[in-house]
Order: C-alpha cells, then structure tokens, then sequence
C-alpha cells in the first residue's frame, strides 16, 4: 500500500513540475518576459511549492474517496495508526523531498530567489498548508458528527486488533 | 452457543446528534449464521461496519475471540467498496498481498468467470458483489460480515452467493452475520435472529424459539383482550394480529386461530411493531 501511494503521488509531482516547467515558455513568448526562462520560472516555483504543498495534504485519502475504496481501505488488516502511516507517509516523504530540492535549487544559486519570499519561509508556509488538512484523521473521538470523521475517531486507541 | 468469536461490548456509535448505535451488545460464536434485521436507520450497518473495523466506536469495543486476527474478518459493504479504477487482477493482488493471502488464485464462483483485464466500475453490481466475495472467501475468513448485497443480484446469481456463502461456512466454520430484511430466500440460512430499531437491539433469539413464539391471527376471529399483540395489520378485506410471545395454552379455550408464519413475516411483524411504537411516542 505505501509502494503504491508513494507512485501516485510521484507520479502526479512529476504532472505537476511538468505543467510548471512548461509554464514560462508561454510567458515568456506571448507577454515579452521580464528575463531569462530560469527567472520567470523561480516564481512560479515558488507559488508552486505552496499550492502543491497543500494539494498534498488536502488529497490525503483523495484517491480512496475519489474511487469510493474508503470503507475497503479502512477494513484492511491494519490499525489506524498502520493506515495512516501507509496512506499520508508517502506523502509526507514527497512533500519533503519537494520542498528540501526546491530550497535547495534558491539557495545554492540554481535558481534565483523571486521577489516574493525566501525559499526558507515558503518551505516553511508549505510545509503548514500540508499538515492544515490533516488533524481530521486525528480528531478526538467526540468531535465529529460525519461518517467520515467517525472512521478516525479514537485513532491513536485504534481497533483492538 | 459455542466459543465466541466477535463480541460486541456496549457499542454506542454517534453520528453528529443522532445515535445510531446505542450500548448494543452481543456475542458471536464461530460457524453461526446470523441475521441482523430492522427498519431503515435502526443501526444494523452501524453495527456491521463497527464489527468489521470500517468505523471505531465512541464507546464500548468489539471484542476478537481468542485467535481471531482481522486479516480474518470478511466483510462486504453495502456499497461494495473497492478501488474502482483498478482492474480485477490488480484488486486481486493488492487483496492478496494486504491479507496475507498465500493461494495463487481467487476461489472460484461456480458459474461466475470474469475477464481479469476488466477495470471494477465497469461491473455490474451482481458481478461486483460475486467478485467482492470471491475475495473475501480468499482470506478465509472466520467471519463473514455482508450487508444488504443480496437484494441487488439476480436470482441465479444470488443462489450462487448464498450457496458460496453457506460452502464457506461449512468448510471453513465461518460465523456469517448479515444484514438483511428481506428474508424469503434466506430464511432457512440463519440460527439466530437479531432486530434492531432505534440503535439497540430489542431481539435475540435462536429462530426454531422465535418462529415458536410468534403467531397470527387471520381475520377477526374472537380474541382474549390480554393476548400481547406485537403488530396489527386492518384494511376493508384483511386483519392480521400477530402474538408475541405466544404460549402454546392458548391455543386452547382462546377461541383464535394460531397460524405459524415464516421468519419473513416475524421480521416484517416486528419492525411494523417498532413503527407503531415510534408513533405513539
């Protein structure tokens, strides 16, 4: 199960650095860019590096809802805490290679800080929007009302098996 | 009763305000055939889905008998979850490698093959619901929890179901528990029926001791004011009252005829019961 989330998510990173790499060269054609290809890329990377951030955390279990496996996923033989690990693990790993590889390329020059943030505070603001999503699986066991909510609740307590 | 194999200690399940399982408890033994019965939003997937670790209770625990992993506890939705986009071979061989599952292939259904390349949401329901199984009888499960996916097959693929279902009982000594209110072909699988309503369970009973207590009486017939009547069906042609618990001395001197009835028309009696009651209220 992690093999196959970390591929999903690998291979929707890889979607994603696609669509943003091609972007400037738009840019760049049809608007007479403010500079070279790498400085017209730096910003968008970094806007990316927030949005994707979130969609991230945001998807969590997207691919269970989106092809309505959650209650499938949630009677695997595993606790809460095992499921968790398998499903948001990949991501968490992603999200830090993305960000580490993106602070990375500003700080050593690569490419060059936009005139938005330094690329520290943007891992930093990515790295919250990618937890934001996240305290429902964790949720205490009295606060939920939806279904959803209700096949965490108690995660840490789990099942007895 | 025999070892049990699942308990249910004091469930309570919320859903926001509304309770939908409130402290039920139960027991159930290994190799027994249940069935869970009810109106609508009595609480019987609840407690299904409770059973099967779909959802965690806010209080009470479900109890494994001893020996009992969850790699062995089979369960089949009423919404027949699973990754959709997949194909059945993938399905097959992320089940079997999520489960533990060491066989090869998936035990056959006898008379249901499917193309393996196809990708799950282009099955039918019957199909889908066959193939559910056929992967959950792959783990062999010492329990089997299905919830209302009976009623969505046709009848030739439901006698395969039931008769796959009752195999896996008797090979394996799996307890079945099922949620179902339609029993007219299903009525002879169970040993022991439970009815739910209002999120507990208001019976538990072996089915030779149920199908003994409950009559009816046709017509209007004289009737012994002090009879419990469970349930009253009237319109212009027909009355109906059915007894619970009905003792076999009033046969004599009642004046009423006792007629048996089928499960089908206890569980029916029962929830009509629970229904006059939530009115009256």
């Amino acid at each position: 199960m992690f093999r196959k989330e970390l591929a999903d998510v690998l291979k929707q990173t890889a979607c994603f650095l696609a669509v943003v790499a091609v972007l400037p060269i738009p840019i760049i054609l049809f608007k007479g860019a403010p500079g070279p290809y790498r400085a017209v890329l730096a910003p968008l990377l970094e806007m990316g590096l927030v949005f994707w951030s979130l969609f991230l955390g945001a998807s969590f279990l997207g691919r269970e809802q989106g092809q309505r496996a959650v209650e499938y996923a949630l009677s695997l033989p595993h606790s809460r805490l095992g499921l968790l690990i398998r499903l948001a693990g990949p991501r968490l790993l992603v999200e830090l290679a993305f960000l580490l590889a993106g602070v990375i390329a500003f700080e050593t020059g690569i490419l060059s800080d936009s005139d938005i943030l330094p690329a520290g505070p943007i891992a930093g603001i990515g790295l919250q929007l990618f937890s934001s999503p996240c305290p429902c699986p964790s949720s205490s066991r009295t606060s939920s009302g939806s279904a959803w909510s209700r096949s965490w609740a108690g995660m840490p307590q789990a099942w007895p098996f | 009763m025999s070892d049990p194999i699942l308990t249910a200690d004091k469930l309570t399940v919320r859903y926001g305000r509304r309770t939908a399982l409130d402290g039920v408890s139960a027991t159930f033994a290994a190799g027994e055939a249940v069935v869970i019965a009810g109106s609508n939003g009595a609480g019987k997937s609840t407690l299904l889905r409770c059973l099967g670790g779909a959802i965690i209770p806010d209080l009470g625990r479900v109890v494994p008998g001893p020996g009992l992993d969850r790699a062995r506890i089979g369960f089949v939705s009423d919404r027949l979850s699973l990754y959709e986009n997949w194909t059945l071979r993938e399905a097959w061989r992320f089940h079997r490698k999520e489960f533990g599952i060491a066989a090869a292939g998936r035990p056959p259904i006898e008379g249901f093959t499917l193309d393996e390349g196809r990708r799950i949401r282009h099955l039918s329901v019957g199909e889908r619901t066959l193939f559910h199984l056929s992967l959950i009888l792959a783990q062999r499960p010492a329990v089997l929890l299905i919830d209302e996916v009976v009623h969505g097959l046709d009848p030739f693929l439901r006698e395969r179901f039931l008769e796959t279902a009752i195999g896996a009982m008797d090979e394996l000594k799996t307890a079945v528990i099922m949620v179902n209110h339609i029993l007219s072909d299903t009525a002879e699988i169970p040993e022991r029926v439970l009815i739910m309503d209002g999120g507990q369970v208001i019976l538990d009973e072996r089915r030779e001791d149920l199908m003994a207590k409950v009559k009816k009486v046709a017509g209007d017939a004289a009737f012994p004011p002090s009879l419990p009547v469970l349930f009253e069906t009237a319109s212009e042609y027909r009355r109906d009252r059915y007894i619970y618990p009905f003792r076999e001395e009033w046969r004599r001197g009642s004046g009423a005829a006792f007629t048996d009835i089928g499960l089908d028309e206890i569980v029916k009696a029962f929830i009509g019961g629970a229904y006059v009651q939530k009115r009256a209220r």
